[in-house]
């Protein structure tokens, strides 16, 4: 079962890019080209704005933007518990 | 010698008002601006971007490979570092750029400055931009428009951006924060792949009411294009560019040679990085995207 952080992020990629409705939670966004770097601003503002974490320069990296599933891990992790 | 326009002239009364506007209104139409535009084959900018991103601490897009491309092929062609101050040419100490974004709030396009980019490796291009952007989001940036709403008068604004107009176009003085991006880079950088924008088929940048920034770089968003290959018709990620250029600086021969030069780069990025050998990726593409001196910045 999809987390609600990843539901939500994936919710929000697939109404930003085309062929949404297609979108995976382990889709591969940089394979698939799916990213750029509006979307990735947006993105940092929205993980930021509804999640209250920072994302630093050095978080905007492949291995965090790679899929959703992936960027929901960094939440994640970042989230205070 | 007969005289090859006929008298008296076309009087007022023939003319539509809409073109009397413009033949009372507007200059001289003496026009230094020219637009070369072409075609770049992408396909392996993107499996470039592809093996770096494998690899690499910091996320690498097109616009990062357009900044540098545009920057080596300044350092390979030197005079389109030059800009026109009081009818003379000057060139610029340092390969600069100027990339206009979009911020989200308040929305509107700002322009950031990027210095000595030729001399720059990828990675340190995207983390510089990404943290642009950043403090842009975060509202940490400084633009004119906070230095010019501070003027709460209309003339004192009007008398303000007339002043500093005719200071960047005329008195070679150093240049400060504020006024790098009328100053300090021969070149503004545009990128027009983001979604939701039409295909693009032609383009004519504006040029801005400073002088100081004669060249403009617009590439399009890539797209599957059938393109003739080896004799075969094949689809290819396809993009366009345009080049605009001053002519008081540099002819279309300049011209079309330097879009070739961007051409080369952009379509081949490692053999930018790598100064001419074949496509590369993985592990050797990382080490060339975070060399401090690549080789793709050396003239010819």
């Amino acid at each position: 079962m999809t987390e609600p952080v990843e539901q939500e992020l994936l919710s929000f990629v697939a109404s930003r890019v085309a062929n949404g409705q297609a979108l995976e939670p382990d889709t591969d966004l940089l394979q698939d080209e799916l990213l750029d770097s509006l979307l990735i601003m947006d993105l940092v503002a929205h993980v930021e704005g509804r999640y209250g974490i920072r994302l630093e320069n050095t978080d905007i990296a492949p291995a965090n933007f790679r899929s959703v599933e992936k960027l929901s891990a960094l939440i994640s992790a970042r989230r205070p518990r | 010698m007969e005289r090859p326009l006929v008298e008296p002239p076309v009087p007022d009364e023939a003319i539509p008002t809409w073109n009397m506007n413009y033949l009372y209104g507007c200059p001289t139409p003496a026009d230094p601006t020219i637009v070369w535009g072409t075609d770049v084959d992408c396909t392996d900018l993107q499996n470039y971007l592809r093996h770096l991103n494998a690899e690499s601490a910091v996320l690498i897009t097109p616009v990062h490979v357009l900044l540098r491309a545009t920057a080596c092929a300044m350092a390979r062609h030197p005079q389109f570092n030059r800009r026109v101050l009081r009818r003379r040419i000057y060139q610029y100490k340092q390969v600069n750029l100027l990339l206009p974004f979009r911020k989200r709030q308040p929305a509107e396009t700002d322009v950031m400055v990027l210095e000595q980019v030729d001399r720059k490796p990828l990675v340190e291009i995207a983390r510089e931009l990404w943290q642009h952007h950043q403090d842009a989001a975060r509202g940490e940036f400084v633009y004119d428009r906070q230095r010019s709403l501070g003027l709460s008068r209309r003339m004192t604004r009007r008398l303000f951006y007339r002043m500093h107009l005719w200071l960047a176009n005329g008195v070679n003085l150093p240049a400060r924060e504020h006024s790098k991006r009328h100053r300090t880079a021969a070149a503004t950088v545009n990128y027009f792949g983001f979604k939701g924008a039409a295909p693009l088929r032609s383009f004519k940048p504006s040029r801005a009411p400073y002088d100081g920034v004669p060249v403009n770089v617009t590439m399009g968003g890539i797209e599957p294009r059938p393109v003739a290959l080896n004799g075969e018709v094949v689809v290819r990620s396809i993009a366009p560019l345009f080049v605009r250029a001053d002519h008081r600086i540099v002819d279309a021969h300049d011209i079309g040679l330097f879009v070739a030069t961007l051409r080369e780069f952009i379509g081949n990025p490692a053999a930018m990085e790598f100064g001419g050998s074949a496509s590369v990726g993985g592990e050797s593409a990382l080490a060339a995207a975070t060399a401090r001196e690549p080789a793709g910045h050396r003239p010819r």
